[in-house]
């Protein structure tokens, strides 16, 4: 196609690599670095509190696959929220944004501004609004319940086996589904009116928009989607501690709150970066799997 | 192929998009609640947020008074702005050109780097907190804004790219063909026909990070120590103890925390509707 | 060709537009950011004042015993010349009582204080992150918990030559048990205990009176006084209004008081393993407490939901007169105070947990002198770091904690004008005998087990026998570590 720009193409490349410069001179000091200090430390005993360690080989990595059962129990908890979370936020982002991209440009402001609020609010924000909805005896949800007569339903949200889990994911999806409607939504504008307008001249209904057209061609969107939540979620933190506490007990314990416990009240540091590093690993691998199975094709119509 | 964006309707309103229409309002609504409620408790002196949590008896706009002074607002917001502006521009301007280097002009090997970049988005903070404490200590930044600016900006550049990269790869190909047609050299592809074409994503990226960026609290409480340095979150711990919190000063603290965010998003998500059509071209 | 032209121009002025701003925001930035970068003067509480007593020599050596009778401050510990404390604590909410106890720190000390405050869950983080980096705060807040890991990694300053060389500081404490339980290692003073902590039932008193209900003056009767309650009121006031957020909290705490009496009648209060928190065979004792708690939860003694109920939703339901009694640490009174009077404006009274019927003692091993001081052993002004805890713990100082702060402080001679505080306090006269002072470092096993009794009662299959089986394999589990 350029068929005269071999060396433009070439000039191009060269280009790149001063592009990329500032970039990797940033990440090597402030990630990769760090990263292989910390791989570093986890073969030794380090307390995270002075300078002095000794390297103790494996016996942090041994001991976290045959004698910490919670570490995988709380993996596990990790894993089945990360599938049904962003099942559930990509799927609500993804019809939120069908439907705002029909509507009139007022409707899509309000929609874009009101329905992405709930993503730029900090954390404490949300550990208070939260916690006066899910409360037992005065939250907003109880009260709900008991004023339609459905009182028996009115339960300890956060703090019940059962509901603990879900009542996280909900708070989640209401704090994310903005953010995966908007990148649907921006990928979903690039999408040819043309197209689309001779497919519904051709009889297509909205369903058939939908399948044959806006979701394989928001396919990076959907990607994105799906591994920035999936990997979010198996390094969740904050939500969990803000609204379960890890509880009822250990019920809702997740990965990260073990990590910070093993590093910051157990003066464990070194056992915590082992622990850091092979969750670390298990998300990359998830990654790549993802991205494996939902790769874009690079040119499409 | 042509390309029109645009965001007029493409089909008029019918009946059964009433009913959609109510959905979307009831999710409207979902979520602006929390916030208005945030709002609400702000307004009220700590019993009543006790008492009723959901009415309002009393009326105290002086929490606003308490959380700008206790909470340090005055000292703090400058460095909050400061660092933030800094950040973001520092941020954005890395950002773009690697994204274009990794989705336009793709040297050899990037797409290796780019998976290798991706992993650093996995870095908890216990792996990052200690190492870049001594870095920042050992290039004598300490006690600067630096030391708050760069971790920062760092931060927020894997996500940015990785996003920015999947745009910018699914712009048509046609586009820099024609200009290259049309005589333009290598300078006038990219500011004039890519990055009208990313404003919207580069929207969303600014309003994201601003966010983290300025929200941001635990690196923050770690390395500042002077206050003639401390962010806005910083000032909030004041409100929160261990045997009480004032939530209505809280909440107080929290409005006057978010609503430059707010403010910044509304601003900016006019772009998302500007570089739509700057970016509509027919031919 | 024409509209190409057109939006191409369309398109420029935009991203001149854009350029623009960036282009601006970024001198601006870089204008401003060079005005105030850099190092400034750091910012200190007050300047340093002349000095009371002998000058002040730059010394490393150790104070030399000179006792003067001419009064608790004046106590020379030769503080170094120029000396900067540089002080960590973690009450936002009591800046006040710091700002004036630096004050006086600092008029009777030749030295600066430079203070930080950090939230109370953060602390140990702070610490942490400053002492991996060398750079650690001369003086900081500790609970008496943290003594034993602390100073395996070297981190404390050993006061006891300063407390040698200064016999006065000694008798300003409670008694000599406040301070061994806080900070004594193998003989040796690792710091200084502030005030105590210990969790208390306060009871409605103008509602006790209104119902014709008594004191319990056995656990037995504690119990027929919940029956009594729920059957009175039928089932609206919630008995006892123990918080179970986060980790089981109060309701643990119900669990532990109920476990030191058991544990008493069997005779096992003082076995060694026990005082030192080494205790890896409970031999049914620890499934015992859980199964009395797990019954009277299922009686709703403790309401229906304390688990899912945090510290202040406790205090709500109790003041707005939907529960009769509070488990609460005496550290939240002054909370409790306010809410009090705008909303019930109930009288107030407090007691101690009962012993069963057979024990002849009632015991409150737990409460006691956690919250404190320490001090950094690689400090460049150890002296002035000494000097800086003498003069938190002298009279003055520990008058303004007790009567601005309400807390019940770890200081001898005080008279404190609540009621409710000076019943607390009568109560932790008792407190400390037979308490638990681990001689390892624990980590976080304290929170591990809270958790498994949390897990225990709300799980129907899990047996008490099970619930103590985990208790025994977390405790011996942590020793181990700490023997790594």
């Amino acid at each position: 196609m350029l068929g005269k720009s071999f060396s433009f193409e070439d000039k191009r490349k060269i280009l790149g690599y001063f592009f990329l410069l500032p970039f990797f001179i940033m990440l090597v000091v402030f990630m990769f670095y760090p990263i292989i200090e910390s791989v570093v430390k986890s073969f030794t005993n380090w307390s995270g509190m002075t300078d002095s360690f000794e390297f103790i080989g494996f016996r942090n990595y041994i001991r976290i696959f045959t004698d910490m059962p919670e570490y995988w129990k709380a993996m596990s908890v990790n894993i089945k929220y990360a599938f049904i979370a962003t099942t559930v936020q990509t799927s609500l982002g993804f019809l939120l944004a069908v439907t705002i991209i029909n509507l009139t440009r007022r409707w899509q402001n309000f929609f874009k501004v009101s329905l992405y609020l709930p993503v730029i609010i900090p954390a404490a924000a949300i550990a208070v609004m939260w916690r006066y909805i899910y409360t037992p005896d005065y939250g907003l949800i109880n009260q709900f319940l008991r004023a339609v007569g459905l009182g028996r339903f009115a339960v300890a949200w956060t703090a019940n086996q059962s509901t603990a889990l879900g009542a996280v994911i909900v708070s989640n999806t209401w704090r994310y589904a903005g953010f995966t409607m908007v990148l649907y939504y921006v990928s979903m504008l690039d999408i040819s009116k043309e197209t689309l307008e001779s497919a519904r001249v051709d009889g297509a209904g909205r369903w058939a928009q939908i399948r044959y057209f806006y979701f394989p061609l928001t396919r990076g969107a959907t990607e994105i989607n799906f591994v920035l939540s999936i990997t979010g979620c198996l390094r969740a933190f904050d939500i969990f501690y803000l609204l379960t506490g890890g509880g009822p007990g250990t019920h809702t314990k997740v990965v990260s709150m073990w990590i910070m416990e093993t590093a910051f009240q157990s003066f464990k540091f070194g056992r915590a970066l082992a622990m850091s590093i092979v969750l670390f690993i298990i998300v990359v691998v998830t990654m790549i799997i993802f991205r494996a199975i939902l790769a874009p094709k690079d040119d499409f119509q | 192929m042509t390309k029109v964006k645009s965001i007029l309707p493409i089909k008029p309103l019918k009946s059964k998009n009433i009913l959609e229409g109510a959905v979307m309002v009831f999710f409207g609504f979902l979520a602006l609640y929390p916030l208005f409620f945030v709002l609400l408790t702000s307004l009220k002196s700590n019993t009543d947020v006790i008492m009723n949590p959901f009415g309002i008896r009393t009326f105290e706009p002086l929490n606003y008074i308490t959380a700008w002074t206790v909470g340090k607002v005055g000292e703090y917001l400058l460095n909050s702005v400061i660092t933030t502006i800094i950040t973001i521009a520092l941020q954005l301007l890395v950002i773009i050109f690697a994204s274009y280097a990794f989705g336009k002009l793709r040297p050899w090997g990037s797409s290796v780097l780019f998976a290798i970049t991706l992993i650093g988005m996995f870095v908890t903070s216990e792996m990052t907190t200690v190492p870049n404490y001594m870095t920042i200590k050992n290039l004598g930044l300490m006690q600067t804004r630096w030391s708050l600016i760069l971790p920062y900006t760092a931060g927020g550049l894997i996500m940015g790219t990785y996003i920015l990269t999947n745009f910018i790869r699914a712009l048509p190909r046609e586009l820099d063909e024609a200009a290259l047609i049309d005589g333009a050299g290598i300078w006038d592809i990219i500011v004039r026909v890519d990055l009208p074409l990313i404003v919207p994503a580069l929207a969303a990226l600014v309003i994201y990070n601003f966010n983290g960026v300025w929200s941001e609290f635990y690196w923050a409480l770690i390395v500042v120590k002077q206050d003639h340095l401390k962010t806005l979150p910083l000032g909030l711990i004041n409100f929160q103890s261990q045997f009480t919190s004032s939530y209505g000063v809280l909440t107080a603290g929290l409005m006057i925390l978010m609503t430059p965010v707010i403010t910044v998003y509304l601003f900016f998500s006019k772009y998302f509707i500007a570089g739509i059509s700057a970016g509509a071209i027919k031919g | 060709m024409l509209k190409r032209k057109m939006l191409k121009r369309t398109k420029i002025t935009f991203i001149k537009k854009i350029a623009f701003i960036i282009a601006q925001v970024m001198i601006v930035a870089s204008l401003i950011s060079a005005c105030s970068g850099g190092g400034q003067p750091l910012v200190s509480i007050g300047a340093a004042s002349e000095s009371n007593g002998e000058p002040a020599e730059t010394s490393e050596n150790l104070p030399e015993a000179a006792a003067e009778d001419s009064g608790l401050d004046a106590t020379p510990f030769n503080v170094e010349n120029g000396a900067v404390v540089r002080f960590l604590h973690i009450y936002p909410e009591h800046a006040d009582a710091i700002a004036k106890s630096i004050e006086i720190i600092e008029r009777d000390y030749p030295l600066t204080v430079e203070v930080s405050v950090t939230p109370w869950n953060e602390v140990t983080k702070t610490i942490q992150t400053a002492s991996a980096s060398g750079e650690m705060y001369d003086t900081f807040f500790q609970w008496n918990s943290q003594v034993p890991g602390y100073d395996q990694s070297g981190l404390l300053l050993d006061l006891t030559p300063y407390f040698e060389a200064d016999p006065t500081w000694e008798p300003n404490f409670l008694n000599e048990e406040c301070l061994t339980q806080y900070a004594n290692l193998d003989g040796k003073i690792m710091g200084i205990p502030l005030r105590g902590t210990g969790v208390f039932i306060i009871y409605n008193k103008t509602m006790f009176d209104e119902n014709g209900w008594t004191i319990p003056g056995t656990e037995e009767e504690l119990a027929e006084l919940c029956e009594k309650i729920i059957a009175d009121t039928d089932e609206k006031i919630t008995p006892i209004m123990a918080p179970g957020k986060p980790n089981g909290f109060q309701m643990e705490s119900a669990r532990a008081k109920i476990f030191d009496h058991i544990v008493y009648m069997a005779g096992e209060i003082e076995n060694p393993l026990r005082l030192t928190d080494r205790m890896i065979d409970w031999q049914g004792l620890y499934a015992k407490s859980g199964e009395i708690m797990k019954d009277w939860y299922q009686r709703d003694f403790f309401g229906k939901n304390p688990f899912g109920l945090e510290r202040e939703e406790g205090q709500t339901v109790f003041f707005t007169g939907t529960a009769s009694m509070l488990l609460c640490n005496n550290n939240e009174l002054i909370a409790l105070r306010d809410m009090n009077e705008e909303t019930g404006n109930y009288e107030l009274g407090s007691f101690m947990w009962p012993a069963p019927k057979d024990c002849d003692e009632t015991l409150f091993t737990s409460a006691g002198f956690g919250d404190g001081w320490g001090a950094w052993a690689g400090s460049k002004y150890p002296n002035a770091a000494a000097a800086f805890l003498r003069g938190m713990s002298s009279s003055e100082v520990m008058t303004i904690w007790a009567n601005q702060e309400r807390c019940v402080v770890a200081a001898s001679g005080i008279v404190y004008a609540d009621s409710l505080q000076q019943s607390f306090a009568d109560q932790f006269a008792r407190s400390g005998k037979y308490r638990v002072v681990p001689d390892y470092n624990t980590g976080n096993l304290g929170t591990n087990r809270s958790q498994v009794f949390v897990d225990y009662m709300t799980d129907d299959t899990m047996t008490a026998d099970e619930f103590e089986r985990q208790i025994n394999e977390l405790t011996r589990k942590a020793i181990e570590d700490a023997e790594e």
